[in-house]
């Protein structure tokens, strides 16, 4: 069956185009740093407002937001306060009220679509996040006593970012795309 | 040359002591035997176990990173399976729980609902190649030290050799990514008293 030369010029170009797609998002791996390289961001680059794409406003709006899962995860860092010192032992320390409101700030500003984080808090009184994806990529979010952020992140492929002097909101985080790309690349897929 | 008998107490102190050694002489000391009560230094072959109380250390089942924090504070204390059987780990763990509860009840502080939930296990040897740094500069990050006590010459701590947030972060997700590989649940031959 003879085959019409439109078909024999668009079906090769099509090929080719599938055969060498890659995610718009691939090339923002790159951004992630070795710890060795790590990135320490001052109280002021730290708490710099980041202006998101017009992309990921567009699918964050579109997105809803488990209330209940909110609500538990509030009361469970609400519960933080609640301990005394000593709560695990001798040397264990309370969050402080800092770390607490800083703590449910950022709960908050988690944008619909974001996974949600498991809370957790520590020995030290710091009041934390954090993300173990199925996809081996992992990030946590930790405040101090005075209510300072600071993240941690790590891609499947091992590469590690640090960031420290961070205001608890998660769209002036710093390179929120790579925690999109690391967290929730559907967001990134859709939004491409 | 790492002398033993100068060494601060086990803890806090012991923790930035160690941190302040250069590889070199961190190396020398965990090849000693830092406690009068030790049955040896710990060797790479070791498994030791850690024992889990801490009911907000949980989510969903599983440990949190959380749990882990103590290796870049006071060191994280394990019990060396080369020393004790899994059980004794547990029933020892679960003697100095009560014995914490006591204090606490006599100092009229709040009782946290701390118990004994879960155990995992670390092979040394995993511990010890965990690392910081690239390349030829990356260098051994994670230390276990015999530090028996007199009621448990089991007793080792697991510590983070360097300082700073950025590589406690890191390893305390390593420590926690190789925890949560071998959890264990009560055994069925412990029983809760």
């Amino acid at each position: 069956m003879p085959i019409d030369p439109l078909t024999l010029l668009v079906l090769p170009t099509m090929v080719g185009l599938l055969a060498t797609a890659r995610p718009q998002f691939e090339h923002m791996e790159q951004k992630y740093l070795p710890l060795t390289r790590t990135q320490f961001i001052g109280p002021d680059e730290g708490l710099m407002m980041r202006t998101p794409a017009q992309t990921e406003i567009k699918i964050l709006d579109g997105a809803g937001r488990p209330d209940d899962l909110l609500t538990s995860l509030r009361a469970a860092i609400e519960g933080y306060g609640d301990l005394q010192d000593g709560w695990n032992g001798d040397d264990s320390r309370t969050p402080t009220p800092a770390a607490i409101a800083a703590a449910q700030a950022f709960l908050l500003s988690i944008p619909p679509g974001m996974p949600f984080p498991k809370p957790m808090v520590t020995s030290t009184g710091a009041t934390e996040f954090f993300w173990d994806m199925h996809t081996g990529a992992y990030a946590d979010m930790s405040f101090d006593a005075d209510g300072i952020g600071s993240l941690f992140t790590r891609s499947p492929k091992g590469e590690e970012f640090f960031a420290d002097g961070l205001a608890p909101d998660f769209a002036r985080l710093p390179d929120v795309d790579a925690l999109y790309t690391l967290l929730a690349p559907h967001l990134m897929q859709q939004a491409a | 040359m790492v002398l033993s008998q100068q060494l601060p107490p086990f803890g806090l102190a012991f923790v930035q002591y160690v941190q302040s050694l250069t590889p070199e002489q961190q190396r020398e000391l965990e090849a000693q035997r830092v406690s009068p009560h030790s049955p040896g230094p710990v060797q790479d072959a070791e498994v030791v176990v850690r024992a889990i109380d801490q009911p907000l250390h949980f989510a969903d089942g599983e440990f949190t990173p959380a749990a882990f924090t103590d290796c870049a504070s006071v060191g994280l204390s394990v019990d060396r399976l080369a020393h004790c059987t899994v059980e004794q780990a547990w029933r020892g763990a679960e003697a100095r729980l009560r014995a914490w509860h006591s204090n606490r009840a006599a100092a009229g502080k709040e009782q946290t609902q701390r118990q004994v939930i879960a155990l995992t296990a670390f092979a040394v040897e995993e511990l010890r190649a965990m690392r910081v740094g690239l390349n030829s500069n990356s260098r051994q990050a994670m230390g276990v030290f015999d530090t028996a006590k007199v009621d448990n010459v089991a007793h080792a701590d697991v510590l983070m050799l360097v300082a700073g947030k950025p590589a406690e972060r890191s390893l305390r997700r390593s420590v926690y990514a190789a925890a949560k590989r071998d959890i264990r649940f009560k055994p069925t031959s412990c029983s809760s008293g």
